[in-house]
């Protein structure tokens, strides 16, 4: 589904990134952990096409297309979806309208009927139900004055509504209270089926405990230092990243 | 006779020696004396009158067009008024839907008070004493007090040269609102897109008594080759209301200005506006707020949104007089600019003559914001209908203004027209209804 051969990426002359490897497999489910600013959120960011990111080396593959030459919509429309760490807010775009442009988007590119206003707002209302997403959240611009919690809330609402191949969750669970957490896994796990695949970066081992990795990877200090199995992140809470960050000589 | 600065005010001189032909070459005389503005003038500092000066105008014949442009009409119950270069049609217009005590009269044949025209009062405004020497038609409404709220008007300027020349038409509207009534008319500038220039220089008369409201709303939609300006006075009594939304697409140069008078105690204004403009289009809004009672509030939003080689001017202004006390006056600009070369001015004044009043402006100056651009476009949306949803959220917070109706979808539709998602102005007042 996703292949990483040894990616290297630069930020304004720096190298953040510095050779990611990586083979994410139709039906598994990867996580991504690693102490703060080691790269994990460039990594997902140069994965869904945002500019700014300066690929110096490597490549990557998304269901054998090379995904780095595509427009970010065409990422999108191929079924790879980023939940943002830091969910834009747009004033002035009502929430309905703006996924309903996705959703319909996403629909002419796998040639889908598009649905129209009454029918999506009736989609919408019934999928946010189940998140807890209230019609008068809809209503209201994208993300703009949402809580955090609210606005990772959303960012699931999206991914059920967009139904992608892949997911890249990252710090999905930041910000949301224990409930919504739960509710927020329900959703992903809703969605684990054998030919999608998931990338999931956190920082909890609580989340993993909802959706259980089929491979653990510590990113620190733009390289995979460590891969693993669900039991990683235990040792990681006991050991913290110490070890891997400053490796013995 | 001194030469005149415009050649289409020497036919005048040979009307007969009546009062009407009197005060029309008074205002002539009042137009030679503050003359065309120039490049100093502050109040056209923005405007490109070259565009005006440089064609050879002729006055608009008594004829229409064999075709006439076509016009998209708002949903729902209305009456339609139509002025072809300035002159009123019966035959065109349709007024089914106003109660019985509603006049509509058109100014040409129309005795007494109006009588034919002349009269455009009020400020030394050279292009307002243009049209009240020029004016020989257009159409008066009248609302009775207690009228409760009427059906929509849609008053259509149809600018239409029948023949190769360009022409001028110097239309004139009057609307009367009595008290405890509420009105809401749509002015809407249609033109031909491949005829001869058009000069169309309007001047809209409103007054609204104690308890009346007036919703007045400007959909200027010409062809590059027109010059179309609108002004408009307005007097507003004892807690009654005038809001006024223009919205201008295209065009070659536009200009609205519109001075009201808050001349009593709890009067209210606002006094909105947007430019979507590209190409060589220019755009100016002009307003002029005078709190002249207590207890008036005034507010006043304004968006452009400029692509390609377009300009857009806001000179907004606004006077509280000395006995205007507890005034609450807003005035902002925001403008957007997606090309490099797109240019807008904001500038929002204040004269304040009393210290107890509340009174703020701004004026900002953007860009797409790229973030924003990159979640859509994340979402799966391409980039040209991304930005287009970004442009629209913009442009859309002052038809938001704009009271729900046939009127605002009409406006919305056009806009959305403009940025090539028409379907989206639907969808907009279905989500909202929902
Ligand atoms: N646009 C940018 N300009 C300059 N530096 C940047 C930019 N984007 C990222 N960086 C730097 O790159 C490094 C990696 O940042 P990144 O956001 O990928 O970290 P992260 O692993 O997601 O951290 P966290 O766990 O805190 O979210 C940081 O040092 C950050 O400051
Ligand atoms: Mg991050």
């Amino acid at each position: 589904m996703l292949k990483i051969h040894d990616l290297h990426v630069a930020v304004d002359g720096t190298e953040i990134l510095n050779g990611i490897d990586l083979d994410l497999k139709a039906g598994e489910v990867h996580a991504i952990m690693g102490p703060n600013g080691s790269g994990k959120s460039t990594l997902a960011n140069v994965l869904a096409g945002r500019d700014g990111y300066d690929v110096t080396g490597g490549g990557v593959t998304f269901k054998e297309h090379d995904l780095l030459g595509m427009a970010p919509e065409e990422r999108a429309r191929e079924g790879l979806f980023l939940a943002f760490q830091y969910p834009v807010e747009i004033p002035g775009v009502a929430t309905t309208t703006f996924l309903k442009h996705a959703v319909n988007a996403v629909r002419r590119h796998r040639g889908e009927e598009e649905v129209d206003a009454m029918g999506f707002v009736k989609l919408a209302r019934e999928k946010g139900r189940a998140l807890g997403i209230d019609d008068a959240m809809l209503k209201r611009p994208v993300n703009a004055g949402f809580s955090g919690g609210e606005k990772k809330r959303l960012e699931t609402l999206q991914m059920a509504l967009l139904e992608p191949g892949l997911a890249i969750l990252d710090e999905t669970d930041s910000g949301l209270d224990i409930d919504a957490l739960k509710t927020v896994a329900d959703g992903v796990n809703a969605l684990r089926t054998e030919d999608r695949a998931m990338l999931v970066i956190t920082h909890y081992q609580r989340l993993l405990d909802y959706i259980v990795p089929d491979r653990v990877h510590v990113l620190a200090q733009g390289r995979i230092m460590r891969s693993g199995d669900k039991d990683l992140p235990a040792e990681l809470e006991r050991q913290g990243y110490a070890d891997l960050v400053n490796p013995a000589a | 006779m001194a030469e005149r600065t415009l050649p289409f005010l020497d036919g005048l001189d040979a009307l007969p020696d009546d009062a009407l032909a009197a005060a029309r070459r008074a205002g002539a005389a009042r137009f030679d004396a503050l003359g065309l503005p120039g490049a100093r003038s502050e109040l056209f500092k923005y405007g490109k009158l070259e565009r005006l000066t440089g064609v050879p105008f002729e006055a608009a014949p008594a004829e229409a067009p064999a075709a006439l442009p076509g016009w998209p009409a708002p949903d729902g119950a209305h009456a339609r008024l139509v002025l072809v270069n300035g002159r009123y049609r019966p035959d065109l217009s349709d007024l089914a839907a106003l109660p019985a005590g509603v006049t509509v009269r058109g100014l040409a044949d129309a005795a007494e008070d109006v009588g034919g025209v002349a009269p455009a009062t009020g400020d030394d405004h050279p292009f307002l004493a243009l049209n009240a020497a020029l004016a020989t038609d257009g159409v008066a409404l009248e609302v009775p007090a207690g009228s409760g709220e009427l059906p929509a008007v849609h008053l259509v300027h149809v600018a239409a040269a029948p023949g190769a020349a360009p022409i001028a038409a110097h239309p004139r509207v009057l609307l009367f609102v009595g008290g405890d009534s509420t009105l809401s008319v749509l002015e809407h500038l249609v033109g031909a897109a491949d005829g001869p220039a058009v000069f169309t220089n309007a001047v809209t008369e409103a007054a609204v008594g104690g308890d009346g409201h007036l919703r007045h709303h400007r959909l200027l939609t010409a062809p590059q080759q027109a010059v179309s300006l609108f002004q408009t006075r307005a007097s507003v009594g004892r807690d009654a209301s005038f809001d006024s939304t223009s919205l201008t697409i295209d065009g070659g140069l536009t200009r609205t200005d519109t001075r009201v008078g808050l001349n009593a105690p709890g009067a209210t204004a606002r006094v909105n506006g947007a430019t979507l403009g590209r190409d060589a289009a220019h755009a100016d809004h002009v307003t002029r707020i005078t709190h002249a009672a207590p207890h008036g509030t005034s507010e006043q939003t304004f968006k452009s949104v400029l692509d390609g080689g377009a300009r857009a001017a806001y000179q907004g202004g606004v006077v509280v007089e000395r006995d205007a006390a507890k005034t609450d006056a807003r005035q902002r600009h925001d403008a957007l600019l997606l090309s490099g070369s797109a240019e807008a001015d904001g500038k929002p004044s204040l004269e304040i003559y009393n210290d107890d009043v509340a009174c703020s402006h701004g004026n900002t100056m953007g860009r797409i914001d790229r973030d924003a651009l990159f979640y859509l476009r994340a979402r799966g949306i391409g980039e040209d209908r991304a930005r287009a949803l970004l442009v629209a959220a913009f442009a859309d917070a002052v038809l938001d203004h704009v009271a729900p109706g046939g009127v605002r979808t009409l406006m919305r539709r056009a806009a959305h027209r403009w940025l090539d998602m028409p379907e989206d102005a639907e969808d907009a007042e279905a989500l909202d209804a929902a």
